[in-house]
């Protein structure tokens, strides 16, 4: 009798102590084996420090590890995945936002993580976009303890975006400010303290990540060690997955694509990427021979674009109508555009030129030199000669930003791009008159009146309306064409469990495999 | 002695503030780094806050002094991209690529010296068409090409060694063998000419005709005047082997100061690049001072006179 | 002097007795074989001469007849080019021209020495002198340790080097070149040699101390006993130091006399050429040269390769070689003239 309550008071202890263990670290318990992932360029130790992102898309790839957001992209959800917060509202006339912290949630350090945190990260940060939130915000506003106000000065409909895509900016996401204060911004980056799903155990700058499972994240975290490392050589990429030396690895090389899709229990991941398209720099002037909607029409119709496609993605980017990406917010859908080279000739002898015309120069982004071949190659076909031009990375930059005398005589930028966000970005960066990108080469007057008009708009419904317009309004003039949409592909190793690719790059908004803590090895 | 060893280490420091004064103009001759690495959705506030970040605001000829002042306290400035002191990354990296330098200049002395020699002993017949070459392919196969290979035979195909990074014994092997490559094929032809040279020199005639064996004439008489060459060029290599092993470093994911300066020129991360050539400079400098001072030891024409 | 003492007595120059020679070489031939063995010269086209102990025999020439490379023969250090195709050289009763090379290494430095051109260039920088010339005993006689510094000195002494001790620790660089070139001589007697081959080694040196290194090397041939052959193109040595004379001429020897038959009566035009080219004192004629050049050793005319600069031509040269001529007065020429 005493033996069998013994017993039976033993069991019980011991059904309640694996309850309270897995109740208290979700991660923890289930947390099993190792995943490498072979990066396919440099490692810079700012990446990650989201403090100071610089809007490209790259770190986003190290820092959604480390820390992690109020609101992110995540899946499908653009920008709204809750995350550190477990619900937010934006007030009706868009002057105010609020978000409400999860219960428990914890920096990797142990301290817990407070509306002092967020409103630090908030307004210290530093990074891409700092300007506009700074401009923008009124004040922070700690309501209790897990419930945080912004308040802005005027409505700022493009708040949350800018909040939530975490690779256009990252004042949402949250750093310990006791902790940040103490190493500094450059300590900081050495050693990132965060409340992300891995906290970073070992850091080789330039080299490797090595992170483990934090136990202390609010989602069950399936991976145990995490391994971010640098190889810049794509054949040594593909080398490692062949010896299983790497269970991820982005960017396969074009020509090494066939033997990977060889490889047995390897699945490739093609995830569309970014967005390439043609302008026609100073079009508006008398003498370019763009000036006419119908040569501009003729450009686009001569564009083979699938076999652009074939050519350089091996097939798995997309041809899509649009040049802004889908994965923004208000991107307007747009059917492909059919290659049509009778067509084409035709739009160029009605607007005088029977024999076609020269183009001084094609430009595509370096070093994507063999698609700006292939474009040159498809244009010949209508009578439309053009030599291409090369040059260096930081030369085209540096030309693009020195506007339209840079761009002398009859030329073609073809511009590999992506943004994500809102389609407002990309209208900013590439048509707007002064944009970072576009600078004085286009200045299409009448939409930028109308972009203006959807700027000071707090109507979601009119803003929507005019985005659609304006996008209309440049693909049906052909103002930029579209040619594809490449593909970023990457190779799933055989530990790696998956279903089909997308069970490891589950979010539409990036090339990357995050969320990390849903990736399983097959093990498990 | 000392004398000499006073005005060689002032003709350094002239030489190292030339250097250093070359490659802060060069790197700024490449263009403005911040736009290189705001891509599009950036604006003109951003490009302006990261300007005064990286203090590039200021002009030339303060950042300069601000780079001086920067070798002397030792720091070397400070990497946009990594936030640690230059020389912290330098000196991190130097043991990876000290270790791939070193193996890979021992590959080049220990193939290509006795490679050399032979070569020049039995100039014309076989031995010496061989060695010809084998210099030959050393010379124009690109270490990247052999590189590739290696990871292909012996770590795909034969699973003996790992592909790439830094690690036991075993990954030093194919870089290191890659990078040595090339290099055993030049020191086998400086050999050569040199041990030729020394070879039809009157003193080795002498040598001859005193009856000493062919042993004694070519290990002693000849291979200590022909090393004197061989010597210096070993030391040049070893220098560029640990500072400048781009390919190799990039194609094995060597963490190594190769990489470092290669990543630091795409990113026109200028402090890191112009850290690099400044430690790559001194390292020159001290290498030469080095080898001047073994000939020393060696040729008694150097160590006895003015 | 050396531990090799010569059974036979040394005699000061002049008479020369009638043992067995030393070194008789008949015949010889040597080609150079260039360009996959299209191209021959003839650089030593049947030389014969004798020498004797004690005598020395002045090897005279321009260049390129032939000097340097009868002297190589006879040693056996002929560049790879270079082969022995035809005659002997017996040397103490031994023909060398059958001796492999492992033979020939040990008679190098011991029997037989040589003295070459440039004291600047014969030694090793890298080595002491002690090293240099202790290293033909040390090889050839395995002396060892005190015997061989004293053998050193003693050496360094016989070719009047002053403090051999300290001397023996320096470097070449640190000695001039007539030093150096003692050395060289020192170097060469270190075996105990019973030949010696001296390749214009004044050539190099101040006129002022070739004098001083010709007496040097008179006073050792006759403490020894060696025999010498001194190579050489200033027919001042040659009446100095030589007992006999050989004039050689695109591979051949001309004309051989014994030293005072050649100045007083040459017999050959080459020879009496050669004579008369040498500057007189305080004579204010025109400096007298021999017309023509050198004939390419790997083209040579028909008949007597002299005849396109000969005076004396006579219609038989152009199209017969000459062969040697005995006469008299003990000289040999190979002149269709004295036919």
């Amino acid at each position: 009798m005493r033996r069998s309550r013994c017993v039976a008071a033993a069991l019980m202890l011991i059904v309640l102590a694996s309850t309270a263990a897995s109740l208290s670290s979700p991660a923890g318990a289930a947390a099993r084996g190792k995943l490498v992932l072979a990066w396919h360029a440099g490692l810079a130790s700012r990446w990650l420090d989201p403090q100071e992102h610089d809007g490209t898309a790259t770190p986003d790839n190290f820092f959604t590890a480390i820390h992690d957001g109020l609101i992110k992209n995540q899946g499908t959800a653009l920008f709204d995945h809750p995350a550190l917060a477990e619900k937010f509202t934006i007030a009706p006339d868009a002057k105010s936002a609020t978000f409400t912290l999860r219960k428990g949630i914890k920096f990797h350090n142990g301290e817990p993580v407070t509306p002092q945190d967020v409103k630090f990260s908030y307004e210290n940060y530093r990074g891409a976009k700092a300007d506009v939130f700074k401009k923008k915000t009124e004040r922070v506003e700690i309501v209790d303890d897990r419930t945080i106000r912004f308040h802005f000065k005027e409505p700022f409909l493009d708040f949350a975006i800018l909040f939530g895509t975490a690779n256009v900016a990252a004042p949402g996401w949250v750093v310990p400010e006791k902790y940040y204060k103490q190493v500094g911004a450059d300590g900081f980056k050495q050693k990132p303290v965060g409340a992300g799903p891995y906290r970073l155990v070992r850091h080789e700058p330039g080299v490797k990540l090595e992170m483990e499972a934090f136990d202390g994240y609010y989602r069950p975290v399936n991976v145990k060690q995490l391994v971010m490392t640098s190889v810049p050589e794509g054949a040594t990429r593909v080398a490692m997955l062949e010896r299983g030396e790497a269970d991820i690895i982005y960017s396969v090389p074009g020509e090494l694509v066939s033997r990977v899709q060889k490889l047995p229990g390897v699945t490739l991941a093609p995830v569309l990427s970014g967005s390439w398209f043609l302008e026609f720099p100073g079009f508006q002037d008398p003498k370019s021979p763009f000036r006419d909607k119908r040569v501009r029409e003729a450009v686009s119709l001569a564009i083979d674009r699938r076999a652009m496609n074939q050519a350089e993605s091996a097939g798995f980017g997309k041809v899509s109508g649009n040049w802004i990406n889908n994965d923004v917010q208000y991107a307007l859908e747009w059917p492909e555009i059919e290659r049509n080279v009778e067509r084409a000739k035709q739009l160029l002898r009605e607007a005088g030129y029977p024999n076609g015309f020269d183009v001084d120069w094609v430009t595509p982004l370096p070093a994507w030199y063999s698609r700006g071949e292939r474009l040159i190659g498809q244009l010949r076909e209508v009578g439309i000669r053009a030599r291409m031009q090369t040059m260096e990375r930081g030369v085209f930059f540096q030309r693009l930003q020195g506007g339209i005398k840079e761009w002398p005589g009859v030329q073609i930028i073809f511009h590999g791009i992506r943004i994500a966000g809102s389609w407002s970005f990309w209208y900013e960066a590439h048509v707007k008159c002064g944009g970072f990108n576009s600078r004085d080469r286009l200045c299409i007057k009448e939409l930028d009146a109308k972009f203006e008009q959807y700027e000071r708009s707090i109507n979601p419904a009119e803003r929507k309306k005019l985005a659609e317009e304006i996008q209309r309004a440049i693909l049906e003039n052909h103002y930029l064409v579209p040619v594809f949409r490449h593909a970023f592909v990457n190779a799933i190793g055989p530990r790696v469990a998956a279903q089909k690719w997308q069970d490891v790059f589950p979010t539409i908004t990036t090339g990357y495999a995050y969320p990390w803590e849903d990736i399983k090895l097959k093990e498990q | 002695m000392w004398q000499f060893i006073v005005r060689r280490l002032l003709y350094s420091i002239v030489t190292l503030l030339i250097l250093s004064a070359t490659i802060f103009v060069i790197v700024r001759l490449t263009g403005d780094p911040v736009s290189l690495l705001a891509e599009a959705g950036a604006r003109p506030e951003d490009l302006e806050r990261i300007h005064r970040q990286w203090g590039l605001d200021r002009s030339w000829p303060v950042q300069y002094v601000s780079f001086l002042q920067n070798i002397v306290t030792g720091e070397l400035g400070k990497s946009f991209n990594y936030r640690l002191p230059v020389s912290e990354l330098y000196f991190q990296r130097l043991p990876n690529s000290l270790t791939l330098g070193l193996v890979a200049t021992l590959i080049s002395i220990l193939v290509g010296v006795p490679a050399g020699i032979i070569s020049a002993v039995k100039v014309n017949t076989w031995w010496d068409t061989i060695a010809k070459g084998v210099a030959l392919l050393g010379l124009s196969i690109p270490g990247f090409w052999l590189g590739l290979v290696l990871i292909l035979v012996f770590s795909v195909w034969l699973r003996w060694l790992p592909t790439s990074g830094a690690g036991d014994w075993r990954h030093v092997v194919m870089p290191s063998l890659a990078l040595g490559w090339y290099f055993a094929a030049s020191m086998l032809r400086l050999t050569r000419s040199s041990m030729l040279e020394v070879l039809g020199s009157e003193y080795i005639k002498l040598a001859r005709l005193k009856g000493l064996p062919d042993v004694v004439v070519i290990a002693m008489h000849a291979f200590k005047n022909a090393l004197i060459p061989v010597f210096t060029l070993a030391g040049v290599n070893m220098v560029v082997m640990v500072n400048a092993a781009v390919i190799i470093e990039v194609i094995f994911a060597w963490p190594g100061i190769g990489r470092l300066l290669y990543e630091g020129i795409f990113n026109r991360d200028f402090p890191l690049v112009q850290g690099v050539v400044v430690m790559a400079g001194f390292m020159i400098v001290g290498i030469n001072l080095i080898v001047d001072i073994l000939y020393a030891f060696i040729d008694p024409r150097i160590r006895l006179t003015r | 002097m050396a531990p090799h003492t010569p059974q036979r007595s040394a005699r000061p120059g002049g008479a020369v007795a009638r043992l067995d020679p030393v070194l008789r070489v008949s015949g010889l031939q040597t080609h150079f074989f260039t360009f996959g063995g299209t191209r021959v010269v003839r650089a030593v086209d049947d030389v014969s001469f004798t020498l004797h102990e004690g005598e020395s025999l002045g090897l005279v020439g321009e260049s390129g007849s032939g000097k340097t490379t009868t002297c190589l023969s006879i040693v056996g250090l002929l560049p790879r080019a270079a082969r022995i195709v035809g005659g002997s050289v017996v040397f103490d009763g031994e023909d060398l021209t059958r001796k492999s090379q492992r033979e020939l290494r040990l008679i190098r430095g011991r029997r037989i020495a040589m003295i070459l051109q440039d004291p600047m260039a014969s030694l090793n920088p890298l080595f002491t002198i002690f090293r240099q010339v202790a290293e033909p005993a040390f090889f050839h006689q395995h002396l060892r340790g005190r015997s061989l510094r004293e053998r050193v000195q003693h050496l360094l002494r016989a070719v009047r080097i002053p403090s051999p001790e300290w001397r023996m620790r320096e470097y070449p660089h640190q000695m001039s070149g007539g030093m150096r070139q003692r050395i060289v001589g020192a170097i060469a007697l270190a075996g105990g040699p019973r030949l010696v081959i001296a390749d214009e080694p004044t050539t190099n040196l101040d006129v002022t101390i070739q004098a001083q290194y010709l007496d040097l090397l008179k006073d050792i041939q006759r403490e020894t006993g060696v025999a010498l052959i001194f190579v050489t193109h200033n027919l001042g040595i040659v009446a100095k130091m030589c007992d006999r004379v050989a004039v050689m001429y695109a591979g051949k020897i001309v004309e051989q006399a014994p030293v005072r038959e050649l100045f007083d009566a040459p017999k050959h035009p080459y020879t009496r050429a050669l004579i008369g080219s040498v500057p007189k004192l305080g004579s204010k004629e025109p400096l007298y040269s021999i017309a023509g050049q050198p004939p390419n050793l790997a083209d040579l005319p028909p008949g007597c390769h002299f005849h396109p600069r000969c005076p004396d031509v006579l219609p038989r040269c152009t199209t017969d070689e000459p062969r040697d001529f005995r006469l008299a007065d003990g000289s040999v020429a190979r002149c269709w003239l004295h036919g």
